[in-house]
C-alpha cells in the first residue's frame, strides 16, 4: 500500500514534468521542416515590401520563404539576392556558391530593413542551385 | 533659348555636383551585426535574446552612425518566451523594427588603430512606436580595414511603454542590458 502510493506520487511528478516541459519549453521552430507559406521570387518580395510596408509585414512576417534570385553578394554566412534580400544561413555555408548563380532558399522572413532597402531571411537552409 | 540651355548647364552642373557628394561619403557598413539583450532576474529563468542579423551604418565623414534591428530577429533560448515577446511585449508585426539614429561625437577615421578606444555616442532609439534618447560610450578599434564597435546601454522597458504584466514583473529585471558588438567595413 505504501509503494504504491510512493509509485503514484512519483508518477504524477513526473507526469507533471513532462507536461510542463511541453507546454512552457516547446522545441524551437525547425524552419526547414515545415511547409513554405510563400514561394515568391526575390524581386517580387522586396517590392511588395518597397511598396507597402505595412501590408508586407502583415503578410510575411515570421514566415516560412521560399525565394530565389542570382547572387550578388557572398559572406561567411549570408548571401544577398538580387541585392535586394539579405538571406542569413544557420550554418556555414556548404554549397560554394559564386556570385552572379541562380539559388533557391528557403527561410523566415524577418522584414524589411530601411537602411540597406532590403528584405531580410534569418535561419535559411536549403539551397538548390537552379 | 540659350537662357534655358545656360540653366540647363547649371542645374546639370548641380545634380553631378550633388551626387558626386554622396558619392564621396565614405560608409563603413555592417550586415550581419550582434545584438544582444538581457532582463534577468537571479533565481529565474535568464531573460535574454540574441540577434545576429542587425545592420549598423556608419558614415565615417561625419561621424553619423545609424543601426536598426528586425525584432522578430531576436532569438530566445525558450521559444515561448520569444513568442510572448514577439507577440505581447514588442507587438513586433505592428513594431517590426528597433532602429537607432545618432553620431559619434569627434569621431575620426585616421586617429583609429588596432588599440581601442572609448568614445561617445548620442542619438535617439525608436521602438515599439516611442522614441528615447540614448546617450553610451562605446569602444572603437580598426582591425585588418574594419570598424569594431562594442559597447552597451541600458532601456527600460517603460521607456517605451512595454508593459509587463505584474504575474512575470519579478522575473524580468527593471533595467534592460543591450550590447552590440558590429564589424563595419568599407
Amino acid at each position: 500500500m505504501k509503494y504504491a502510493l510512493i509509485s503514484l506520487t512519483v508518477l504524477i511528478i513526473l507526469s507533471g514534468f513532462v507536461v510542463y516541459e511541453k507546454v512552457f519549453n516547446p522545441e524551437q521552430r525547425e524552419i526547414s521542416k515545415e511547409p513554405t507559406a510563400f514561394e515568391i521570387s526575390a524581386d517580387e518580395l522586396q517590392f511588395h515590401f518597397a511598396d507597402d510596408q505595412e501590408t508586407a509585414t502583415h503578410k510575411y512576417i515570421d514566415k516560412v520563404i521560399e525565394t530565389h534570385g542570382r547572387v550578388t553578394e557572398i559572406g561567411a554566412k549570408t548571401i544577398v539576392l538580387e541585392d535586394r534580400v539579405q538571406v542569413y544561413f544557420l550554418n556555414d555555408l556548404k554549397q560554394a556558391l559564386t556570385i552572379g548563380e541562380n539559388v533557391n532558399v528557403k527561410g523566415r522572413c524577418v522584414g524589411f530593413d530601411e537602411l540597406l532597402l532590403a528584405v531580410k531571411i534569418d535561419q535559411a537552409t536549403t539551397i538548390k542551385t537552379n | 533659348m540659350k537662357n534655358n540651355r545656360i540653366q540647363f548647364g547649371v542645374l546639370l552642373l548641380l545634380i553631378s555636383v550633388f551626387t558626386a557628394h554622396l558619392y564621396g561619403q565614405n560608409k563603413y557598413v555592417d550586415k550581419a551585426g550582434y545584438l544582444k539583450f538581457e532582463a534577468s532576474e537571479k533565481l529565474f529563468e535568464p531573460v535574454e535574446a540574441v540577434n545576429k542579423s542587425v545592420t549598423a551604418v556608419l558614415n565615417t565623414d561625419t561621424g553619423e552612425f545609424a543601426s536598426l534591428a528586425l525584432v522578430v530577429g531576436f532569438r530566445f533560448e525558450n521559444s515561448l518566451m520569444e513568442e510572448h515577446f514577439n507577440e505581447n511585449y514588442i507587438e513586433s508585426e505592428t513594431y517590426p523594427k528597433a532602429i537607432f539614429r545618432g553620431m559619434l561625437i569627434d569621431f575620426d577615421l585616421s586617429s583609429l588603430s588596432d588599440t581601442p578606444v572609448e568614445i561617445a555616442v548620442d542619438g535617439k532609439l525608436a521602438l515599439h512606436g516611442k522614441e528615447k534618447e540614448v546617450k553610451t560610450m562605446v569602444s572603437l578599434q580598426k582591425l585588418n580595414g574594419a570598424i569594431v564597435m562594442k559597447g552597451g546601454f541600458t532601456v527600460t522597458p517603460s521607456d517605451f511603454a512595454i508593459e509587463i504584466p505584474s504575474i512575470v514583473k519579478n522575473k524580468i529585471a527593471r533595467e534592460v542590458l543591450v550590447s552590440l558588438n558590429f564589424n563595419l567595413k568599407p
